[in-house]
């Protein structure tokens, strides 16, 4: 496979608090490719917005990456400088769709100024240029274009969302990162929204990763995806992999417990326990204490994310279990998903 | 109908007024009015639980409201036990609101961060007079699946995690013995993981203890793991009532097919297309009568300027399918049914 787009290579990242140093992203390795869209589950606090704030160098002031690397485009970002990252990386490279992203356009200029704004802070575009070139953008998130010079407050919710990802594009990335893009929206809105993100998926060569709570979205959206538990990866791969083979604990029981309205009759997946605070040092699989296959062992050391074997995609697929094979045979024990017993 | 309902609105209507601004009082206009709740026919029977549905500003929380007694209705009536509220005296009151609990959407704020648990849950023991305070804390705080009970007594709602928070909501809204419980979003606040099991406690004390809900929500997902029928609101009115199973399985309003439709399905596999819909749902200032989608519908017809009915759209041998769309009866008799109503002014 070619060198893959963007990069975490073994990144831990810590905040400095009053009662010591607490881990948000412990050891996480997972890589994206050009044109692919890859979803960053998993619950509150398990470090997704963490991992996508450190990519952007946009971690809180008491947030350090403490090891490791993420490579963008082969090359090394967690040490440049925000300067460095102005002027090479942000819009032009990487944009970013905050959480809250509703409150992230300035109420008070109109949304074609804010677009000048950072198309000539970025690069040597013209005014008339860039406001032909976001005009196109407009287009594509489905907003009529004489609608650039309305102010923010004149937009309905999901259309504000909709002149984010045209900021978010306008500048030509390669990669967006997207933090709960839909989470604020109804269910009709935020399919409108996915329906415009898959046409600049058909249209654009542009990856983004999203960044959401919500795997339903991640299965329909994206190509692969990782899943995070309490700052570990505990799973990567491709969709469709991870659904038809799922290899780590959580990954397997977080499918269950998700609601699903093809099948209400579903018995729903509950998971015990809550996830751990993490302190200095994770040398344990943080997953262990809520695992219904969990040995004395799980809790000696960190689990490495180890190769599985049987991708259908030809996506590389990684699961951080040391039981992944108990797991595979009592998950395969049985039929389907649903079927795996709250006992194994 | 099989049995007497236990808590039912009878064309409950609430309307807030922008009030009057200088514009309308120079044109002499009418100040417009927001239609928060329209013509909401429910009715609970008792041990059973509806769903309401409905998107952000359909008025759900309205109805929720005035269903609490914190809103007065502009029109029509809410009946709980045969007694109407409009008549209900001091000690009606107090009764109902022991008899009708609610449980809130978001538990990190619901409850008082300076007070214990312990004193949290005694609160509406103490206002009710009911006799054994700490048993029945004890009790329920085990109906909650918080055991055992003594770990939780003494503590801070700052000191537990999200799903233990919500669950001492539940505790709050069952420790009255409650008749009917009123869940406003009672999940969507918390992990998927957490969320899973909060549905299945809110079921099983749903079939355990015999007590009647009514869920509110946006999320249809849910809904259908803890309702007996779901009821779907769209622009302050109801536009489809039916069996859970049966909604889901074959919605009949436009409005609910696109919204079952664009509920992502955790499959990677799922063959769902992207909604049709556009735009979002219109200003609810100043709305006419006729039906309140009909700007997004793909099926408009000319009638659906005119009110619609709410109609039993079943099919045979089915159970009960309530709808209000045009689509579902006799064109004549929908005109002659609308002149009817014009004159008697309203109800359907």
């Amino acid at each position: 496979m070619n060198e893959p787009l963007l990069e975490f290579d073994d990144l831990t990242i810590e905040y400095e608090t009053r009662n010591g140093a607490i881990t948000a992203v412990s050891d996480a390795s997972f890589a994206i490719h050009r044109g692919e869209y890859f979803g960053l589950a998993g619950e509150s606090g398990c470090g997704k917005s963490t991992a996508a704030k450190s990519l952007l160098n946009i971690l809180d002031d008491n947030g350090q990456i403490s090891s490791g690397a993420i490579r963008y485009k082969g090359e090394e970002l967690q040490n440049k400088s925000e300067k460095y990252m102005t002027e090479h990386i942000y819009w032009n490279e990487v944009s970013y769709i905050p959480q809250s992203s509703m409150d992230s356009l300035d109420p008070l200029k109109k949304i074609s100024r804010q677009a000048v704004e950072i198309a000539q802070t970025h690069t040597d575009m013209t005014k008339q240029e860039s406001l032909e070139k976001f005009k196109e953008m407009f287009e594509i998130v489905g907003i009529q274009e004489n609608r650039i010079d309305d102010y923010p407050h004149e937009f309905s919710g999901g259309m504000q969302q909709r002149a984010i990802i045209a900021l978010a594009l306008f500048l030509e990335p390669s990669l967006i990162v997207a933090d709960e893009p839909t989470t604020a929206l109804d269910v009709i809105m935020q399919d409108q929204i996915f329906k415009y993100l898959d046409r600049i998926k058909e249209t654009t060569d542009v990856s983004m990763i999203l960044i959401t709570h919500d795997i339903s979205v991640i299965f329909e959206s994206c190509d692969s995806l990782a899943i995070m538990h309490s700052g570990q990866i505990a799973e990567t791969a491709s969709c469709r992999d991870l659904f038809d083979t799922p290899r780590h604990p959580y990954s397997i029981l977080l499918q269950q417990a998700f609601p699903d309205v093809d099948h209400p009759d579903r018995e729903l997946q509950t998971i015990d326990g809550y996830p751990p605070q993490l302190g200095e040092d994770v040398d344990f699989c943080t997953f262990a204490d809520r695992c219904p296959w969990a040995v004395s062992e799980c809790r000696d050391a960190a689990p490495p994310l180890e190769r599985i074997e049987d991708s259908e995609t030809g996506r590389d697929h990684y699961a951080a279990c040391i039981r992944t094979e108990e797991v595979r045979r009592s998950y395969e024990g049985d039929a389907t998903p649903a079927e795996v017993d709250n006992d194994i | 109908m099989t049995s007497e309902a236990l808590l039912e609105t009878q064309g409950l209507k609430k309307y807030f007024n922008s009030g009057k601004s200088l514009k309308n009082w120079l044109l002499r206009e009418e100040e417009e009015s927001v239609q928060a709740v329209d013509d909401v026919n429910l009715r609970v029977e008792p041990g059973e639980s509806i769903g309401v549905i409905g998107e952000s500003g359909c008025g759900k929380t309205t109805l929720l409201r005035t269903l609490m007694g914190l809103y007065d209705p502009t029109e029509g009536d809410i009946v709980y036990d045969g007694k109407k509220m409009s008549d209900f005296t001091k000690s009606d009151w107090k009764a109902y609101r022991r008899n009708i609990q609610i449980i809130f959407q978001d538990p990190f704020n619901a409850a008082n961060p300076k007070m214990k648990v312990k004193a949290y849950l005694k609160e509406p023991l103490n206002l009710h007079g009911i006799p054994n305070k700490e048993e029945k804390i004890r009790e329920t705080l085990k109906q909650v699946e918080l055991r055992p009970p003594d770990r939780y007594l003494n503590r801070y709602p700052g000191e537990l995690s999200g799903g233990e928070l919500q669950r001492i909501g539940i505790a709050r809204a069952l420790v009255t013995d409650p008749d009917v419980i009123l869940a406003d979003e009672p999940v969507s606040m918390l992990d998927v993981s957490t969320q899973a099991a909060v549905l299945k406690l809110l079921s099983r004390i749903q079939d355990e203890y015999d007590v009647s809900m009514i869920y509110i929500s946006h999320d249809l997902s849910t809904v259908s793991y803890v309702c007996d029928t779901i009821n779907v609101m769209y622009l302050g009115r109801i536009v489809e009532e039916a069996e859970t199973k049966t909604l889901l399985d074959s919605p009949k309003h436009p409005y609910s097919q696109a919204l079952i439709n664009a509920i992502p399905r955790p499959n990677p596999y799922s063959d769902r297309e992207r909604t049709q819909m556009e735009g979002s749902p219109r200003d609810p200032v100043g709305l006419d009568t006729g039906c309140r989608f009909r700007d997004r519908c793909p099926e408009r017809m000319p009638i659906c300027e005119q009110k619609p009915k709410f109609v039993d759209a079943s099919d045979p041998d089915a159970q009960e399918h309530g709808v209000a769309c045009h689509l579902y009866y006799e064109h004549e008799e929908a005109e002659q049914a609308m002149g009817d109503q014009q004159i008697i002014g309203g109800g359907n």
